[in-house]
């Protein structure tokens, strides 16, 4: 079983988000474009913002009732919007089998759209066509010598989005989302 | 043994879009299957809303009843993980629920036989889709005489199952299986390559049929390869099984993947698990010949005689217990309680079954049996030299008191041992199918009192708990069975994952079992307990309980994972279809405010409960039982997730909780002022994913200061911004609704500064607080049985048609 044939991906792009609203309008700026079988796979270390993004994602779909993580669920199902929206967490498996106990492979090709946090924890058992989104966090430079512990809450980092289509889905995802934000891929 | 049976045989297949169904019968055991009636139709996705209906019409139409039906077969699969899972799951609340054999065909199989009655001869590939770009490829060459299965299941590419087949140029196959929809071109164009024309079979032919899968049957009886058909045996075909569980496959001398015979799948795949029962008569010379084979265990001087096993079944203050694996004894543990003092009489298992943790489960089994007979302190005496099993009796938390001039050693300690106590917080859990795990001795029936109708068993499997409970009309427990998967785990060699949602349809039949065993106990304790005249059970019968003692079965229908929900709930319904008892449908949520009506029968709405753990954090508005509103809820993580996220951001274990709450005992909470989220936002909701930023940002900044992080004040800071807003939240809430009454439930809600802090800021502004005892915070069936309860009450039964309900609101009345 191996799976060494990558598929074509297209250039990647990027953004940034300043805030919880910005995170949260990007996923929205997205939803338009996704598909029944559509995946996302948000990859980005703790507090992110991927379960912000993907909350805009839902918005923007029109699904009902209100997005939280997933994380303990490993799967929680979005009715009511264009599209039914499924967001993964794959954050609690520890191997790539766990995938077939929670039917991952069968549920991304149910129709609905998927939104994958911590998708990128297992490499080999990625989609053959996705939109890969990953959030990197950087701090700016103010923690010049601060001594007090106390300000563990001042730190505002800005989250970069880098953003990836693989295969024919992907590429064309990446590519009508970049053109919605204004972003020239032609360069 | 095997094959001695006769009567209607009813099968079925849920692996692909397709409902495969089929009726036969078996007039004698000699005698070949008789084709009754079958009825395929395309049930994509709603395979657990029609199945067992249409199985009634099946029936129906021959003028038969579920009652009549004899043997049960289940397409294992490969196919789709659900639609294999709701089938296996069905199937086997079907055959417990009428106590009948339950045996697998493999799903490719039927579609072979299928292809063998419509007349096809010579080489055939059926290639079934196996999700993410792959399939199931099998060869069979189809003779006069049936299907010879050339390959073992397995995964491959479409493109490369041309290459992997390694054919002569002569043979040209004939290609059908459901792969074909998505992956025609890759096949054939596979085939293509290497010179072959692979021919395609006409649509109809491509997936299993009723008939097909009773054909499939009937070979493998007639070959004789059924084995025992115990219901819980049967497992799904796993195609893409983990290395850890293929080398525990390999150590238990079972058939690895690779090497499965060609006419069918072993069903000795089928790991069955170790099944720990009361001891009873019928044990007795399994268990002397044993005992015969060991001398180097916990024992006493004399050997063990059948005199006096069977004087210690029928005495007061002994307890003993056995472990069957696959039906053969391996291993059994008795002691005897005389004046508080429980006296370890043997812990006893087969040396080739040593590392299965056999030991330690039926010595968890017996000392807290040993509890409930009265012991405060259990002691055992060791002989001989020392061969580890003073070890053993150390691990177990008993402490060596004094070696004697003989040599003997003696051990002691208090009940309940800190091994056993450390089972509450999960972090060491001895025994994977803890019995009475959650009760206070004082939610057991007392000695004396009857049974109030209704009695109901009821089934919880929204995520990772598989968990059966018994419980009566005045909401006593007599059964709270939890499979703790951790257990399943430890036997992979140390391979531990924190979920498995298929443990369910292993774990779910021996759950069931055990509660049935344990209720059948109990009630020989009750007065009176003359249930169901057709029972015929009398007070102090300790057979367990049968179908028949019962009233209706509960089910836990959602909210929760969806692959984990739909086996508790096929199980539930196939028992229900199968024994005529009404359906309860129970939201999990709502089990775990029950809780609280568990431990404090007056607590009245209205009230005020605060719901945490790994899932959910919620304040909910009770304003009457079944009258629901959510006050506030997190925006985005849950608390039991913030603790795990911390501790694994801290390298620290799984699950977080336990292990910071236990941190934070020896840290300063002031140490590190993070942030309050949402504390003044003058609303009820919840959001904890900024706190968990913080945290990890402070892991960060230290890191790059190279300065060392405190762990216990880092815990104890976390922890108490969590509990500050939880406290603030829980009193604002109360004081909007007006309330006098609050209580708590979740996993969190066992964390003790939270409970002290909670239960003080209650009480100082005049409000009851109810708290669930800290081991029944967790996932339980016994909370779903005391909603189960007022739901029967009210006549609200579900029909068979019922689906899971992965998002259930709680606010929507059910």
């Amino acid at each position: 079983m191996t799976r060494s044939t990558q598929p074509a991906s297209s250039p990647s792009w990027s953004t940034e988000s300043d805030s919880r609203e910005d995170t949260e309008d990007l996923g929205a700026s997205l939803a338009p474009f996704l598909a029944p079988d559509d995946v996302v796979i948000l990859a980005g270390d703790l507090g992110a913002g991927k379960t912000q993004f993907a909350k805009g994602v839902a918005r923007g779909l029109g699904s009902k009732g209100s997005v939280t993580s997933p994380t303990f669920n490993i799967l929680l199902i979005h009715e009511g919007g264009r599209l039914p929206f499924y967001h993964f967490d794959l954050y609690r498996l520890d191997e790539e089998w766990q995938l077939d106990d929670i039917d991952y492979f069968g549920m991304i090709e149910d129709g609905a759209a998927s939104v994958v946090e911590w998708g990128d924890r297992f490499p080999d058992a990625l989609p053959p066509s996705y939109l890969d989104v990953r959030i990197t966090l950087r701090y700016r430079a103010s923690a010049k010598g601060r001594s007090d512990q106390g300000a563990a809450d001042q730190v505002v980092p800005t989250r970069v989005f880098e953003v990836r289509g693989v295969g024919v889905r992907g590429e064309r995802l990446s590519g009508q989302w970049a053109t919605a934000l204004g972003i020239d891929l032609q360069v | 043994m095997t094959e001695a049976f006769a009567g209607i045989v009813l099968a079925f297949d849920t692996a692909t879009a397709q409902l495969a169904l089929a009726c036969g019968r078996i007039p004698d055991s000699r005698e070949p299957l008789e084709m009754l009636a079958s009825s395929d139709e395309p049930a994509y996705r709603r395979a657990n809303s029609v199945l067992l209906d249409r199985s009634t019409e099946l029936l129906a139409s021959l003028g038969l009843a579920p009652a009549d039906v004899a043997c049960v077969v289940c397409g294992r699969g490969p196919g789709s993980f659900t639609g294999v899972r709701i089938g296996v799951a069905t199937a086997k609340g079907v055959a417990c629920g009428l106590r009948v054999p339950l045996f697998g065909v493999s799903t490719l199989d039927a579609v072979a036989w299928n292809l063998w009655e419509k007349g096809v001869r010579g080489l055939v590939g059926v290639v079934g889709d196996a999700m993410r770009g792959e399939v199931y490829p099998v060869r069979y060459r189809i003779a006069a005489t049936g299907p010879q299965r050339i390959d073992a299941d397995e995964v491959s590419k479409p493109t490369e199952v041309a290459a992997h087949w390694d054919m002569g140029l002569d043979e040209s196959p004939l290609l059908c299986g459901d792969a074909l929809g998505k992956h025609r071109d890759a096949l054939v164009g596979g085939f293509a390559k290497l010179g072959i024309h692979a021919t395609v079979a006409d649509e109809p032919l491509w997936l299993p049929t009723g008939r097909g899968l009773l054909l499939a049957f009937e070979a493998r009886r007639r070959a004789g390869l059924l084995g025992v058909g115990a219901p819980g045996s049967l497992l799904p075909v796993y195609t893409r099984l983990s290395d850890a569980e293929e080398h525990e496959r390999e150590r238990l001398g079972l058939d690895a993947s690779g090497t499965l015979p060609t006419n069918g799948v072993a069903d000795s795949r089928a790991l069955e698990g170790v099944l720990l029962r009361p001891l009873s008569v019928n044990d007795i010379p399994d268990l002397l010949e044993l005992e015969g084979r060991s001398a180097d265990e916990v024992s006493t001087s004399e050997r063990l005689t059948a005199e006096h096993l069977e004087a210690a079944l029928g005495s007061k203050g002994h307890t003993w217990w056995v472990a069957r694996l696959q039906g053969v004894l391996v291993g059994y543990a008795g002691l005897a309680v005389t004046h508080g003092t429980a006296q370890l009489t043997r812990v006893v298992t087969d040396p080739d079954h040593r590392d299965l943790g056999i030991a330690e489960r039926l010595f968890s089994r017996v000392v807290h049996d040993a509890l409930d007979l009265g012991a405060t302190s259990v002691s055992a005496v060791t002989l001989g030299k020392d061969c580890g099993v003073d070890a053993f009796l150390g691990k177990m938390g008993m402490d060596r008191s004094s070696d004697t001039a003989e040599g003997s050693r003696l051990w002691g300690g208090a009940l309940p041992l800190e091994r056993m106590a450390s089972t509450s917080e999960g972090a060491m859990v001895a025994t994977p199918v803890v019995a009475g795990m959650g009760l206070g001795n004082h939610l057991l029936p007392d000695a004396g009192s009857a049974v109030r109708r209704p009695l109901i068993l009821a089934i919880e499997s929204s995520c990772d708990e598989t968990a059966a409970a018994v419980i009566d009309g005045s909401d006593t427990l007599y059964a709270d069975i939890i499979a703790s998967q951790v257990d399943f785990h430890a036997r992979f060699g140390g391979v531990v994952p924190e979920i498995a949602s298929r443990k369910h349809t292993e774990a779910i039949v021996g759950v069931v079992e055990e509660a049935f065993a344990r209720a059948g106990e109990e009630l020989a304790r009750v007065e009176g307990a003359g249930l169901a005249p057709s029972s015929g059970r009398v007070p102090g019968d300790p057979r367990p309980l049968a179908w028949s003692d019962l009233d209706a079965i509960a089910v836990t229908v959602g909210p929760g994972l969806v692959g984990a929900l739909v086996v508790g709930l096929a199980f539930a319904k196939g028992a229900s279809w199968a024994t005529g008892l009404p359906l309860i449908a129970v939201n999990h949520l709502e089990g775990h405010l029950y809780a609280n009506r568990l431990i404090d029968p007056d607590i009245k709405p209205p009230l005020v409960a605060l719901l945490v753990s790994g899932g959910n954090t919620m304040l909910v508005h009770v304003r009457d039982w079944g009258d629901y509103r959510i006050l506030g809820e997190t925006l985005d993580d849950a608390v039991g997730e913030a603790f795990d996220k911390v501790s694994k951001a801290l390298g620290l274990g799984y699950p977080g909780g336990p292990i910071l709450s236990r941190l934070a005992k020896e840290g300063d909470s002031t140490a590190i002022d993070f942030p309050r989220a949402m504390l003044h936002s003058h609303d009820l909701r919840f959001s904890l994913s900024g706190l968990k930023t913080a945290v990890i940002t402070y892991i960060h900044a230290e890191n790059a200061e190279g300065r060392a992080i405190d762990l216990p004040n880092l815990a104890a800071s976390f922890q108490q911004a969590v509990i500050d807003v939880l406290v603030a939240k829980a009193t604002d809430a109360v004081r909007q609704t007006g309330v006098r009454e609050f209580c708590m439930g979740g996993g969190v809600s066992a964390n003790p500064e939270l409970r002290h802090e909670i239960a003080l800021a209650m009480r100082r502004r005049g409000v009851r607080v109810t708290l669930p005892l800290a081991s029944s915070c967790t996932d339980n069936a016994g909370m779903i049985g005391a909603v189960a309860r007022e739901r029967f009450g009210a006549g609200r039964f579900e029909a068979l048609t019922i689906e899971a309900l992965p998002g259930m609101d709680i606010e929507e009345p059910y």
